[in-house]
């Protein structure tokens, strides 16, 4: 991405268009997730200069120089365009929970992966403040993120349940999901409040405070 | 008994700095006038005007009750927090601190029978209606803090440390998670799924769950 905030032209070439020819290259059926950040990125540029309301999509795929329609192979909705990264971290979560050592107690497969998948946001931090904060901003913004945490739960509880021999929808993996949501989310926010620090071992300790909480007076 | 769903005639503390508020009664008719509305319209497509129309009042009238329409469904919840912070204060030291928030949580959530098929409504409102999903953030963060405060006087740390924020998220995570399992059976029994979900959080953690060939009860 040079520094406008532009894609480039061969970036941004995935699909047959109305809009634009097909690529020479075979094309895939997802659209690659490279690209999907790059929008991302411009999302968040734009909606943190504009604000979410004022950015349309037409704005939002111009500015990244494609079409409507080419965004929507991208995203369905423009608040979905700042839940590039998030939807990513969604899908290494679940092949890092199905890797994972079925002689460890379930909760500590779940910890470990957590904490595995969750190494990329040290990357680029100012940009995860950055989108968090535009999240927190908008009422729309959060309604759609909350349904993306949907997801993630899912996942964790999908895994909880084929290993305990439960249904998804039961109760044990829906405690086991939303609570490690929680403490995860509780991790995220401990360490946005004071900007220290690796996060890995703060989503580490939040996950192992929720193991010994049955012994807190 | 009563907590924060709208009681007839139930006495409620009024909210400080509201001057002139009209019986709760008339708080808890509107709501009831209002869900009906939900119901059969939507709540999105539902006005303040209609709801302030069918109940027979006016627009500024309805706002003495609730201060916008996304309030409608959370009933006296506000003043209802405070009795459960005061709650949780009169544990005494030697009850472990998970076992005071499970107590607490029930008793926040304990309604009498007449009440429960209203408390349902408004439950399917709140965890349904994905426009009410952000204005609802705001009432859990400070559901969470009343929990995350005891925690964190509990175990001698600030309330913006990782452990008691962590309790605080995840106990509401597990309320949740007891709260959807009630909407997706009628008859559930909301407490015991509540203490059930608080117990099923201590077992997970402390790594004793049930091997798989035993799975356990979905609630009474």
């Amino acid at each position: 991405m040079n520094n406008s905030g532009e894609l480039t032209a061969e970036a941004v070439q995935p699909a047959p268009t109305a809009e634009q020819p097909a690529p020479a290259q075979p094309s895939a059926g997802r659209p690659p997730s490279t690209t999907r950040r790059q929008l991302q990125q411009i999302a968040i540029e734009m909606f943190s200069a504009q604000g979410y309301d004022e950015v349309t999509i037409e704005a939002l795929a111009a500015a990244a120089g494609i079409g409507r329609r080419t965004f929507f192979r991208y995203f369905g909705s423009k608040a979905d365009a700042l839940m590039a990264d998030f939807d990513q971290e969604v899908e290494r979560l679940r092949s890092a929970l199905a890797g994972s050592d079925p002689g460890l107690p379930v909760m500590d497969a779940i910890r470990l992966a957590i904490v595995a998948v969750n190494d990329y946001h040290a990357q680029d931090l100012a940009q995860f403040r950055q989108r968090l904060q535009l999240q927190h901003s908008n009422p729309a913004l959060l309604a759609n993120g909350i349904l993306h945490y949907e997801r993630w739960q899912a996942v964790v509880a999908e895994f909880a349940a084929a290993r305990l021999g439960q249904p998804a929808d039961g109760l044990q993996p829906q405690v086991i999901a939303r609570s490690v949501f929680g403490a995860a989310y509780a991790g995220f926010m401990s360490w946005l409040a004071d900007d220290s620090g690796d996060l890995s071992p703060r989503l580490d300790a939040a996950l192992r405070t929720l193991t010994k909480a049955g012994q807190l007076r | 008994m009563g907590r924060w769903v709208g009681v007839p005639g139930a006495a409620v503390p009024p909210a400080a700095g509201r001057v002139g508020r009209k019986r709760v009664t008339s708080r808890a008719e509107l709501e009831h006038i209002a869900f009906d509305l939900f119901d059969r319209q939507g709540f999105e497509q539902t006005t303040i005007d209609d709801i302030a129309c069918a109940a027979g009042i006016g627009r500024r009238t309805f706002f003495r009750y609730f201060p916008s329409k996304n309030d409608v469904p959370w009933g006296s919840f506000d003043e209802e927090l405070e009795r459960m912070r005061l709650h949780l204060k009169a544990f005494p030291p030697q009850i472990p601190l998970m076992d005071a928030i499970r107590v607490a949580i029930v008793d926040f959530n304990t309604f009498a029978p007449e009440q429960l098929p209203w408390h349902r409504r408004r439950m399917r409102l709140i965890l349904r209606i994905p426009a009410l999903q952000a204005h609802s953030t705001l009432r859990y963060a400070a559901w969470r803090q009343v929990i995350t405060e005891f925690a964190a006087d509990r175990i001698g740390q600030r309330p913006d440390a990782l452990a008691p924020r962590t309790i605080g998220y995840a106990a509401l995570g597990v309320a949740i998670a007891a709260y959807e399992q009630w909407l997706e059976t009628e008859n559930a029994d909301l407490g015991g799924l509540l203490d059930a979900a608080m117990r099923q959080l201590d077992a997970a953690f402390g790594n004793r769950l049930a091997p798989a060939q035993a799975p356990a009860p979905r609630g009474p």
